[in-house]
């Protein structure tokens, strides 16, 4: 049951955990020697710089002052929103990159879990009820694709459908990208078309690897409800099977399963990062690849921040649906 | 003249594990007329509450009832058994209803209290308004105040949680219900509270009862008719008061012996030994091997059911 | 109780407790999934010694044509450079191994420490250690990952160590609820009765029950361990210059292998991580069967 404390309590524990983490976020490079300001003229200007120049780039990374007046800056621009420039990227800041990237990867992650929870349900619940066959060959193949590593199972199609198979001379899937040069961007059909084709090599790697660990979860949870005297009760009650399936069963085992979205949210995040990569898809996964590659700290920092922050909010989310979903939820 | 309501005829039920097959009833023959109270006692194990289950044939994996009929007499006469499975859901809960074991349990967690009692009234066709005005009705019948309606189970107490299923089990207004140790799990005062209600809904509505328990002393003061039930079967029934002053299966009268008394002087025996393994083939009584009057034929016939009276049965080699 | 009967008893119990191993290893090499499972990290463990000693070539010389699909002196084709793939199979399996282990046995270490801490003492120590623990888990791993790679030293040891520190937490939650139960045994509380220090009762009485738990997750944990080096490996962090199943993808990727069609190099190391998990998914599962009590069923 959703009461104010419990939201609250849940709110103040998200408000700690983000504190956590960004501060850890703040640490992290400065702890790593060498000067980031410098790094930059270097790169961008080949040594050319006067003494002023380097000053303006560190006020601009926040590199001047103590630590904690830098710590102070920190939360000073983040709670204005600023997260930045990037030093690859220099002078697009890291909010504009971030901000470019981020629905490209929302999308193949809100699809992929969507796709991933409801298919993964309704095998499960299947498989759970009706024992037998099905069951034994859920999880058999559940073991196998939950050890596929996502990054491999990309490369494999990508490998397979986008390059090694060929009907008449074209390609089942493209190889990259999230859309085709050849298409304009907006709400036109054929733009949308290029999007879905690309998307959907990706999709299927998140998806092969992630719906296995729903369908069992809600295999074994609807195995333990069957079990469950409430259910002799709706049996002998005279309630029909979809009835029963529907109200006692499903409702009752996909309880775990939302808490267990959670949780996947976190493997999930990881996954689709490989597989931005692999396909080169402008998600901020291949974003912070590139960053890492030439270490582009505030970039770095940024992502990583959004992410957490993501994902912070999304497990406050499931946990408010679930205190929805399950009225016996009580406050610790 | 009393009018037969359910007829249980030779039902047997066996539970198939892997290795092992337990015969949880073995032949068990029961009638239960109009507006009567049958009382079925006996231990854990006796195979009561499977045979209650036999009535709604709720009997499923592993158990599986492999002999037997169940005729009930409404409207017209269904073979319980036979029931396809629309026509058995259409026969569950408006003829025969059952209050079960474990209240704890027996109700859907995630559903609120109305939703759990309307449910099967919408199933067997009652209109909406009508169900939501009759799940009032049915609380305050139980004893509830219908403002329970809008809760969860676990916001209930032991006692409201049995109190709902009795109201749920009264929903399609069955002509037969069954209490299988419907008080157990309750304290003695919330026990009598209840049985005081259930004696008054057969007078009230007519319906027919069947107590199981493991405790004879509360079919005393209610039941109108006693089973008592051993390792599967039924060694002695009749009406109450022949059982209470006339018992005549050891079994029976070891069983009354172990009802506290008031009266100081009474000892309390307890029976020696435990209830047969019902996986293995039993030789001879059941019982012998606990009977302090157990002889030579005992331990190698099976006695079967005689009359010995005024609707009195026994099986017993003592008798016959 | 003299010398020699406390000699006897001692023997009697530590003799006791090997015989009770030995069923258990009966136990498991009659059952299907258990034999399959060791059958399978066995096998993978031999390739890992088969490349220690016996390596057709060494992982780094280039004497053959690059991107060559298997031939009889390359049964597994060449990489990019021309380097013998089968060799850095053999080696590379060692490796990854190596590291999962490595990262399973130190988390596990300290995953049962703290877990074992907070279940038993309870009360404000426990509190402190879990809201700990609920803030790693929280953060989400593999971008953490990537940061804390990007910015410390590339090794495989740095590596190591930064994938034991965010597994431990998920460890130390399970080990603390298994302790919490164990907790209210009685020969736990026959224990205290009799006088025994809480070091002496977690050593004595606890955690011999917590083994097979250990052994479980330390398995499981060496899968991840593995899984999360490919990963990180695969990104371009960590040691670059390792030969393990990660390197050996990152390789593929960054050279283009695709464009070549080169399965044979790219089929191998994915191969490799996937037999290592259904291999432990096996064997987990076996040991899980074969030690925790079945719930009744009817």
């Amino acid at each position: 049951m959703v009461t104010l404390g419990y939201v609250i309590r849940r709110f103040i524990y998200m408000l700690i955990t983000l504190f956590v983490a960004i501060t850890l976020n703040f640490l992290l490079p400065r702890m790593v020697p060498g000067n980031p300001a410098l790094l930059i003229l270097i790169t961008k200007y080949a040594g050319n710089f006067n003494p002023n120049q380097l000053k303006l780039i560190e006020s601009e990374l926040n590199l001047r002052g103590t630590l904690w007046q830098q710590y102070i800056g920190y939360w000073n621009d983040l709670l204005h929103g600023n997260l930045g420039p990037s030093y690859y990227f220099y002078p697009e800041t890291v909010n504009q990159i971030i901000a470019s990237r981020l629905p490209w990867t929302l999308f193949l992650l809100g699809t992929a879990m969507l796709i991933s929870v409801i298919i993964g349900v309704i095998i499960g619940s299947y498989s759970g009820w009706k024992r037998g066959l099905s069951d034994n060959l859920l999880q058999a193949v559940s073991i196998g694709l939950t050890s596929l590593p996502y990054f491999w199972l990309a490369l494999i199609f990508q490998l397979v459908f986008a390059v090694m198979i060929t009907i008449n001379g074209r390609h089942l899937f493209p190889v990259a990208q999230a859309y085709s040069i050849t298409v304009t961007p907006g709400l036109n059909l054929p733009f949308i078309e290029s999007v879905l084709w690309h998307s959907t090599l990706p999709i299927i790697t998140l998806v092969i690897t992630t719906f296995p660990g729903f369908a069992l979860l809600m295999r074994n949870t609807v195995v333990t409800v069957l079990d469950e005297d409430y259910l002799l009760l709706a049996k002998a009650k005279g309630l029909s099977i979809k009835t029963i399936r529907k109200r006692y069963v499903n409702k009752n085992a996909m309880l775990p399963v939302t808490t267990s979205i959670a949780l996947a949210f976190a493997s999930i995040v990881g996954g689709a990062f490989l597989v931005e990569e692999v396909f080169s898809y402008p998600g901020i996964g291949y974003a912070l690849y590139t960053a890492v590659t030439v270490s582009d700290y505030p970039l770095i920092e940024g992502i990583f921040l959004i992410i957490t922050l993501t994902v912070i909010l999304a497990n406050f989310a499931v946990d408010l649906i679930y205190a929805y979903l399950d009225p016996r939820v009580v406050l610790k | 003249m009393p009018e037969p309501l359910l007829e249980v005829k030779n039902i047997q039920v066996e539970y198939r594990s892997k290795d092992r097959v337990v015969k949880a009833v073995r032949g068990v023959n029961l009638r239960i007329n109009k507006r009567e109270i049958i009382g079925i006692v006996g231990e854990s194990g006796c195979g009561k509450s499977t045979l209650a289950m036999t009535f709604l044939k709720l009997v499923d994996i592993p158990g599986k009832i492999t002999s037997g009929e169940i005729i009930y007499h409404g409207k017209t006469d269904i073979d319980v058994l036979k029931l396809k499975p629309s026509a058995l859901r259409k026969y569950r809960w408006k003829e025969v209803s059952m209050i079960f074991q474990g209240s704890m349990n027996a109700l859907n967690p995630v559903t609120r209290i109305e939703e759990q009692i309307m449910d099967t009234m919408i199933e067997h066709g009652y209109e909406q308004e009508t169900a939501m005005k009759r799940v009032d009705e049915l609380l305050r019948i139980a004893g509830l105040n219908p403002s329970v309606k809008r809760s969860f189970p676990h916001e209930l107490s032991g006692g409201m949680k049995q109190r709902v299923n009795i109201a749920i089990s009264l929903a399609c207004e069955p002509s037969l219900v069954i209490a299988d140790e419907a008080t157990t799990a309750l304290d003695v005062v919330v026990q009598r509270q209840i049985m005081a209600r259930l004696l008054k809904l057969r007078d009230e509505l007519g319906i027919s009862l069947v107590f199981i328990t493991h405790d004879i002393s509360l079919v005393a003061n209610i039941a109108d008719r006693v089973y008592v039930m051993y390792a599967g079967k039924i060694v002695e029934n009749g009406p109450v008061k022949e059982i209470f002053h006339n018992p005549k299966h050891p079994y029976t009268i070891a069983l009354l012996n172990s009802i506290p008394s008031i009266n100081r002087d009474k000892k309390i025996k307890g029976i020696p030994g435990t209830p047969p393994d019902l996986s293995k083939p039993i030789n001879g009584c059941p019982f012998a091997p606990r009977c302090s009057k157990a002889f030579d034929k005992c331990h190698e016939i099976e006695p079967d059911l005689i009359s010995i009276g005024q609707d009195h049965e026994v099986s017993c080699h003592l008798y016959g | 109780m003299s010398d020699r009967e406390a000699e006897v008893l001692k023997i009697l119990k530590s003799s006791s407790q090997i015989s009770r191993f030995k069923e258990f290893l009966k136990k498991m090499l009659h059952h299907r999934k258990a034999l399959a499972g060791l059958i399978i990290l066995f096998s993978l463990v031999l390739i890992a010694v088969i490349g220690y000693f016996a390596a057709p070539y060494n992982p780094f010389s280039t004497n053959a044509p690059p991107f060559q699909p298997p031939t009889r002196q390359h049964l597994l084709g060449t990489d990019y450079l021309g380097e013998d793939v089968l060799s850095w199979f053999l080696i590379g399996t060692g490796t990854s191994l190596f590291v999962g282990f490595s990262i399973a046995i130190i988390s596990a270490f300290i995953g049962v420490l703290v877990g074992v801490t907070a279940g038993y003492f309870g009360g404000q120590v426990d509190n402190v250690l879990m809201r700990i623990v609920d803030v790693l888990l929280v953060i989400p791993g593999f971008p953490l990952l990537v940061i804390l790679s990007a910015f410390l030293p590339p090794t495989l040891e740095t590596t190591i160590i930064v994938l034991s520190i965010l597994s431990w937490p998920f460890l130390s939650r399970v080990i603390r609820s298994q302790t919490l139960s164990l907790k209210q045994r009685q020969y736990v509380l026959a224990s205290k009765l009799s006088g025994l220090s809480g070091f002496q009762i977690i050593f004595r009485d606890i955690i011999p029950n917590l083994i097979p738990i250990i052994f479980i997750n330390v398995i499981f944990l060496a899968v991840a361990g593995v899984v999360a080096q490919a990963g990180l490996a695969f990104f371009g962090l960590g040691d670059l210059r390792s030969v393990n199943w990660g390197t050996m993808l990152y390789w593929f990727e960054a050279e283009d292998g695709i464009v070549y069609n080169a399965w044979w190099w790219l089929i191998p190391p994915g191969l490799g991580i996937v037999a290592l998990g259904i291999g432990a998914n096996f064997l987990g599962n076996a040991v899980y069967e074969l030690t925790q009590p079945s719930r009744g069923g009817q």
